[in-house]
């Protein structure tokens, strides 16, 4: 039963869990099919949706990427506030996710913001801005597409200089990454750029390596789209150079394009009208007509304003060709209109030339024109300057910033290259005071051991010394009252005092074994082995067995004389007191040889006494005292009937 | 009185030279010289040829003057000097020490002990030198014995042989059961050779001698 439950919960589980997610994907993809198929008409409707659902599920990617369709679509239908509302909700984005991508669009809309309101030089400002964010994110791309814009704004603006400047630049960034689209914009760009310089020969060297990279590009109609731009500029080229039929050929060879009327209709128009242009050059005027009207209707239902002023420009010039003075002047006029209207100044200022020209013959009107004409040719010029200096401005300034945060960074690494150089000289401080620390205990140590071994080996001399006086002692003892005594007992004997004599002679011979037992054995001529085995030997029987263990096993070289005479004389106490007194019958002796100590056991079996009582003997209290003097400690462990073990450590270094 | 061994008796001791003289004079076949410090026995020996020095160890009676102070300088002189003459050590010192490292050191054709010393035992002892060999008194054998006993004591492999050899009826069958200190066997070879030194130590004339003054003198249980 409870298996099902807990299988009937988790299935429940799994089960809202899966509606749950379901739930979010439906967003997901209602958000990719969106994007993926807005088109049309409703395209930027579908593209509000996307955004909104986006917004709501607060998918910070998903916001992004719709808000930037959106910005862009809507910049391409000329939306100039949805593309401002793209841009601020960006803005948001990137102030909730600091996401640096989305900083670059916000300036990169700014820019087509203002391009939309035909501020250019604000445009610019805020491409520069987008272009600077993402070199620092290395969004190669970005930055070559930002420059191709800028490129394009600043060849409008006739900052030829700027431009190719900025063309140059951006091929640095795309053609490592293998751009096809925008490199062959750039290149075209450069064409331009020469065509207008009047280097035609140059203009068409970039425009066939434009074309060559655009035939690499695989999307089929973009490469198609270049091919008729390509066609285009080539004849454009020809054109200025005043080689119609070349550029006639060039704008044929484009329109030749199948279906290029419904499939590339811009294309379609612009080659159209530069082919009329070029009939119109060539003196051929009635082959230009058809074509302009073609157009000219086209603008009009798409109240395409900029093309309107070009189409009613190059109208005015047919009938102005074909010295239908009326017309021409209708057409010029309307130009004019739609020039101001675009504020694109070249197109006025085309308008207003062909308006002189068609009314040059009633002079006076034309004289108005032309005065007109000449004072707009000069504000254009003034204004080309302005705008060529406000290019050159934000340029410059752009630099100025970049230069200052050069600065700014070398400031900042000058000041962590500085912190870094305190830190290291802290750590070295650090170092130096752990390191005088570790000297100063080691001199402590070396002082405290020096200190140790020269009270050890003031110790020792003291040892040395009180055995000296021993040995004085044993040897006045010996020569002189044994000696007088002997005297005596001479004596005695003479007088026949035998009894007296015999005493004396008893006496004699005591003092003669207390001499010898206060002379203290010498090392240097009987090894300190040898004396203990003979010392052993003298009190060893079969009523009392005497064992030694760890006597031959040690070097005893390194042990100091002072050390072995108290461990021979302690050996001695203990064993003549184990045999004599405490009636032993098993001894068993062990010296152990340490680093730094040297150890005697004696252990034996005997009657034992009481440790406490302190009438233990001269003997121990000697034994005792000899220890002390070198350091050592002297444990004696006893038991009535339960025998004796005496444990002496004494340390042979400091 | 030319086939009479000629002796130099030194002691520090006047009554102790009178006593052993009378000892000496009871076979009445010697030609004994006395001296009371070394110094005029050793200017006599060089004068006179000896057949036999009878000298003590420990000398009283010195002074800032005396050149040779003791019995073993005395024996160390004429041995320097390579004169001819059989030493023997007539002494009360019965210190093993003393003793052991007399004869370990100036290798004395007889060491004797004057307190225990009748004229038959200097009789014997003169007879046994003369005859190229050595004599000790028999306190002086029990001090080399028991002194041996305890080297024995310390002796591992020693130990091992005289409880095992009890046991078994041959010594080959020793190989394989005595083994050293670092665990490895010890050799048929080996066994004998430690055995032979071991019935030299005790004084034993066989193992089975040597196993009954073993325990005996309380080496072994």
């Amino acid at each position: 039963m409870l298996y099902i439950k807990k299988l009937f919960l988790f299935s429940f589980f799994l089960l809202g869990n899966i509606v749950f997610s379901q739930k979010t994907m439906v967003e997901k993809d209602s958000i990719l099919y969106y994007i993926n198929n807005a088109k049309g008409k409703n395209q930027l409707k579908e593209l509000q949706r996307a955004v909104d659902l986006a917004e709501k599920i607060q998918h910070d990617s998903l916001i992004r990427e719709t808000n930037i369709k959106f910005g862009l679509q809507s910049y391409f239908k000329k939306k100039a506030k949805n593309v401002d509302i793209a841009q601020q909700r960006l803005k948001r984005l990137y102030r909730r996710s600091q996401d640096s991508f989305a900083l670059a669009k916000v300036h990169h809309y700014k820019a087509l913001f203002h391009l939309l309101n035909f501020r250019s030089d604000s445009a610019l400002y805020y491409y520069v801005e987008s272009k600077n964010i993402s070199i620092r994110i290395k969004d190669s791309l970005e930055v070559g597409r930002r420059l191709l814009s800028m490129a394009n704004i600043q060849r409008d603006g006739k900052d030829h200089l700027g431009s190719e400047i900025s063309a140059i630049e951006g091929l640095r960034y795309l053609e490592p990454i293998k751009d096809y689209r925008y490199t062959g914009f750039l290149y075209t760009n450069l064409g331009l750029l020469s065509s207008r310089a009047g280097k035609y020969e140059e203009a068409r060297m970039y425009m066939n390596k434009a074309q060559e990279i655009n035939e690499k590009n695989p999307n089929r109609k973009r490469k198609i789209r270049a091919r008729l731009n390509y066609f285009n500029n080539m004849g454009i080229s020809y054109i200025n150079e005043g080689n119609y039929d070349k550029a006639i050929s060039f704008f044929k060879e484009g329109l030749a394009f199948d279906s290029i009327a419904i499939k590339f209709r811009s294309k379609y128009y612009l080659l159209v009208e530069n082919l009329s242009d070029a009939y119109i050059l060539q003196k051929k005027p009635e082959k230009a007509f058809h074509g302009l009207k073609e157009a000219n209707e086209l603008k009009v239902k798409n109240n395409d304003t900029k093309g309107l002023s070009t189409s009613h420009n190059l109208l005015s010039k047919y009938y102005y060709a074909i010295h239908d003075e009326k017309n021409a002047l209708y057409h010029a006029k309307k130009g004019l209109v739609y020039a101001k209207k675009s504020k694109h100044l070249l197109r006025e200022i085309r308008a207003l030339e062909f308006l002189a020209k068609s009314t040059i013959i009633s002079r006076k009107t034309a004289n108005g024109y032309l005065k007109k004409y000449i004072r707009l040719s000069d504000s254009l010029y003034q204004q080309e300057r302005t705008i060529k200096n406000q290019f050159a401005r934000i340029r410059f300034e752009t630099d100025k910033k970049e230069k200052e945060n050069t600065v700014l960074k070398n400031d900042n690494e000058k000041k962590q290259l500085e912190i870094a150089q305190e830190k290291q000289q802290k750590t070295i401080g650090f170092l130096v005071a752990i390191g005088s620390l570790l000297l100063l205990g080691i001199s402590v140590l070396v002082f405290k051991h020096r200190k140790k071994k020269l009270a050890f080996d003031a110790q020792l001399q003291q040892v040395a010394a009180r055995e000296e006086e021993r040995q004085q002692i044993a040897k006045s003892l010996h020569d002189e009252v044994a000696g007088d005594l002997r005297m005596l007992h001479h004596q005695l004997e003479k007088d026949n005092q035998i009894t007296i004599a015999q005493t004396v002679d008893a006496v004699k011979n005591n003092v003669r074994n207390l001499s010898h037992q206060l002379s203290s054995v010498n090392f240097e001529e009987v090894s300190f082995t040898d004396q203990i085995v003979n010392l052993v030997s003298d009190y060893f029987s079969s009523a009392c067995k005497i064992s030694i263990r760890g006597l031959k096993e040690n070097e005893w070289s390194v042990v100091e004389n002072a050390i072995k005479r108290t461990l021979y004389l302690c050996l001695r106490e203990s064993v003549q007191n184990a045999c004599k007194y405490a009636k032993a019958t098993q001894i068993n002796i062990g010296f152990k040889l340490h680093k730094n100590n040297v150890y005697l056991r004696v252990q034996d079996n005997g009657v034992g006494f009481n440790v406490s009582e302190k009438s233990n003997g001269i003997g121990l209290k000697n034994q005792q005292e000899r220890i002390q003097e070198l350091s050592g400690k002297i444990a004696i462990q006893s038991d009535i009937n339960k025998g004796t073990t005496i444990q002496i450590e004494i340390p042979i270094h400091v | 009185m030319s086939n009479a061994l000629k002796i130099l008796l030194v002691d520090d001791h006047q009554l102790i030279l009178d006593g052993i003289m009378s000892s000496l004079k009871k076979n009445g076949s010697y030609e004994v010289v006395s001296s009371t410090t070394c110094d005029d026995a050793f200017a006599k020996i060089k004068k006179n040829s000896f057949d036999i020095l009878f000298t003590d160890l420990s000398f009283d009676n010195t002074s800032f003057s005396t050149k040779i102070e003791s019995g073993e300088e005395l024996i160390k002189a004429i041995r320097k000097e390579k004169i001819a003459i059989k030493m023997a050590v007539i002494t009360g010192h019965t210190e093993t020490n003393r003793l052991y490292n007399v004869i370990r050191n100036l290798k004395p054709d007889a060491y004797l002990l004057k307190n225990k010393c009748d004229s038959v035992e200097l009789d014997f002892a003169i007879a046994k030198i003369m005859n190229n060999d050595v004599y000790y008194s028999h306190e002086v054998h029990q001090k080399l014995i028991r002194r041996a006993c305890v080297e024995i004591q310390m002796d591992e492999v020693a130990i091992q042989i005289l409880k095992e050899l009890p046991k078994q009826s041959k010594i080959s069958n020793l190989v394989g059961v005595i083994h050293k200190a670092d665990g490895s066997p010890l050799k048929l070879r080996s066994i004998e050779a430690k055995l032979a030194n071991l019935r030299i130590d005790l004084n034993a004339v066989n193992n089975t001698d040597l196993i009954l003054k073993a325990k005996e003198l309380g080496v072994v249980d």
